[in-house]
């Protein structure tokens, strides 16, 4: 299988979205140089709010986003509980950026139900990397930004001041019924710590070696890697954040 | 083992102070932490002995309280006549650990605190266990006997321990001792999942002492059962237990049902527990309720047979405190 890298690697477009190619790609960046970089259009627009939107048409895609086959899942929430736990480790707000939802319709591959056939019916779902970023375009400050190299839409939690227009503009969510312990949900996939008073998201575990934690830990994906387990997808792996794949992901 | 330096605590303060360097362990019974320290699961430079601190071991009453400390030794909590007559509970649990001669060592606070039995864990083969540390939870595909029915996240290794089932259906507070002063933690929130650590198995941490358990004096503790089912009826660890307490009667006022065995933490039967309030336990109810102790449990590949061992053992125990 083909994973997308989500480590650095050839420098995308950013330049053209007003940032150096080293340097993460903001709101504050998009509006400084973004404007000129896509040309009279945008520059004409009357409201930010248009203007905004031309450069956030013109941003990088990400190159990679998570995403699930819950025929796969086991919801033994081994993605939850490694993304909080590395993630605290990193100083970073420790709620789980993955969530398993309860989902009753999906069932379980019959070589894994055969196995565990109690353990039907989980969904992993996580942030989809946006093709089109409106949590990056209306970030007041510099928190929101995109990596690059990678096009990895992440919060940098330290500048991130919780006043919550990413989670408005977040088109996804969670709702229903999670897994862990059957609590109910209703929740954009940017959402809030209140211990740390931020907001948080998937940010495919930026600066990890070995990319997102949730992936590499997937115990059923150890299975399949392992051969233990036959399948051709895994049950969490990165794909690149197309438009297409924005449509296909749950 | 490798070595390590034994220290003997002359009070609590004396005992949290030696604690303070990294490592110290806190040395109770000593059942659970000498095999800990020989397996190499736990890497140990001092131990902190708290036998020589007096008064810890105590079982009394006061002004409305039961208080256990938590060097009581198993052996005297199930024999004390205050506990068998106000908190039956607690003593019937504390009867049902291990073997004579470990009731005669182990501890009350020991029994609470010791860590998971989980066959992998205590497997030194099995370094990538999340519980020591690792990356990786070998019941999901391997042999899952005993392991967790409910709340696995990650990790499914379950609670082992019997009192803190009885405790917690006890609605007990437990007493902690650390460098900033004492904190009481009800025992509801004393347990901790792999969810929110897999590491740890209580709110304890390395510098802090469990010093004792409160149980208030009232009709729930009064009324109060604990049944455990163990594959060797004598000396094992619970496959799934159960600690029942219920205030009022016939009509129940309060109910508290949780399950042991099956689960990372004591494990409240929330549903069952709504179901029974309000109503008189006969054996229509008692069955429903016992169903329902039960219901979202997730097995994984050989644990299953917890799920009909815990419902048996929740409508018995309703059964016997109906009578």
């Amino acid at each position: 299988m083909n994973e997308p890298e989500i480590t650095p690697r050839a420098p995308l477009d950013a330049e053209a979205a007003g940032a150096p190619p080293d340097e993460p790609i903001s709101r504050r960046r998009l509006v400084a140089g973004g404007i000129a970089a896509i040309g009279a259009a945008a520059v004409a627009a009357a409201t930010f709010g248009r203007a905004a939107s031309a450069v956030t048409s013109q941003l990088p895609l990400s190159k990679a986003v998570v995403v699930s086959d819950p025929s796969l899942c086991v919801g033994c929430l081994a993605c939850e509980v490694n993304c909080s736990t590395w993630h605290a480790s990193v100083g970073r707000s420790a709620e789980p950026r993955i969530r398993i939802m309860a989902t009753s319709q999906v069932k379980l591959r019959a070589e894994l139900a055969a196995f565990l056939p109690s353990r039907s019916g989980y969904t992993p779902a996580t942030c989809k990397q946006c093709p089109t970023p409106w949590c990056v375009e209306n970030c007041p400050t510099d928190a929101f930004l995109i990596d690059p190299v990678t096009g990895n839409r992440y919060i940098d939690e330290k500048a991130c001041i919780a006043c919550g227009k990413c989670e408005v503009d977040c088109p996804v969510e969670w709702t229903g019924t999670l897994a862990h312990k059957g609590e109910a949900i209703s929740s954009k996939r940017v959402s809030f710590d209140a211990t740390k008073n931020v907001f948080t998201k998937c940010d495919l575990c930026i600066g990890r070696e070995g990319g997102p934690i949730c992936v590499e830990r997937c115990p059923v994906n150890v299975a399949i890697k392992a051969g233990y387990v036959r399948s051709d997808t895994m049950c969490l792996e990165l794909r690149a954040a197309t438009p297409e794949q924005f449509e296909r992901t749950v | 083992m490798k070595r390590f330096e034994h220290t003997s605590a002359t009070s609590v303060q004396d005992a949290v102070r030696l604690l303070s360097v990294q490592n110290a362990r806190v040395l109770a019974g000593g059942t659970d932490l000498v095999m800990l320290m020989k397996e190499g699961l736990l890497a140990t430079e001092r131990v902190v002995d708290l036998k020589a601190i007096p008064g810890l071991d105590r079982i009394q009453q006061d002004r409305g309280e039961i208080q256990v400390g938590a060097m009581a030794r198993l052996a005297d909590v199930a024999a004390s006549g205050l506990l068998i007559e106000k908190a039956p509970a607690l003593a019937q649990a504390a009867a049902a650990v291990a073997t004579p001669q470990l009731r005669n060592m182990g501890t009350l606070g020991g029994n609470v605190a010791q860590k998971v039995r989980c066959w992998y864990y205590r497997d030194a083969d099995r370094a990538d266990c999340y519980k020591r540390n690792g990356s990786y939870c070998y019941a999901i595909f391997g042999q899952s006997d005993l392991h967790a029915i409910f709340d696995g996240a990650a990790c499914f290794a379950v609670s082992p321990s019997d009192t803190g089932v009885a405790l917690t259906a006890l609605d007990a507070k437990m007493v902690i001792a650390g460098p900033e002063g004492h904190r009481i933690v009800p025992a509801d929130g004393f347990f901790v999942g792999p969810d929110t650590d897999y590491l740890r198995e209580t709110v304890l941490a390395q510098n802090e002492v469990l010093t004792e358990v409160r149980i208030a004096e009232s009709d729930l503790a009064t009324k109060s059962v604990f049944l455990k089912a163990a594959q060797r009826k004598s000396i094992d660890f619970a496959r799934a237990s159960v600690g029942v307490a219920i205030a009022g009667g016939p009509v129940v006022q309060r109910a508290r049902i949780v399950l042991g065995g099956v689960a990372p933490t004591p494990h409240h039967a929330t549903l069952a527990e709504e179901y029974v309030t309000g109503k008189r336990l006969d054996a229509d109810v008692i069955a429903k309720a016992a169903a329902l102790a039960v219901e979202g449990a997730k097995p994984l590949r050989s644990n299953a047979y917890k799920i009909q061992l815990a419902q048996g053992l929740v409508r018995k125990a309703l059964t016997r405190l109906a009578a």
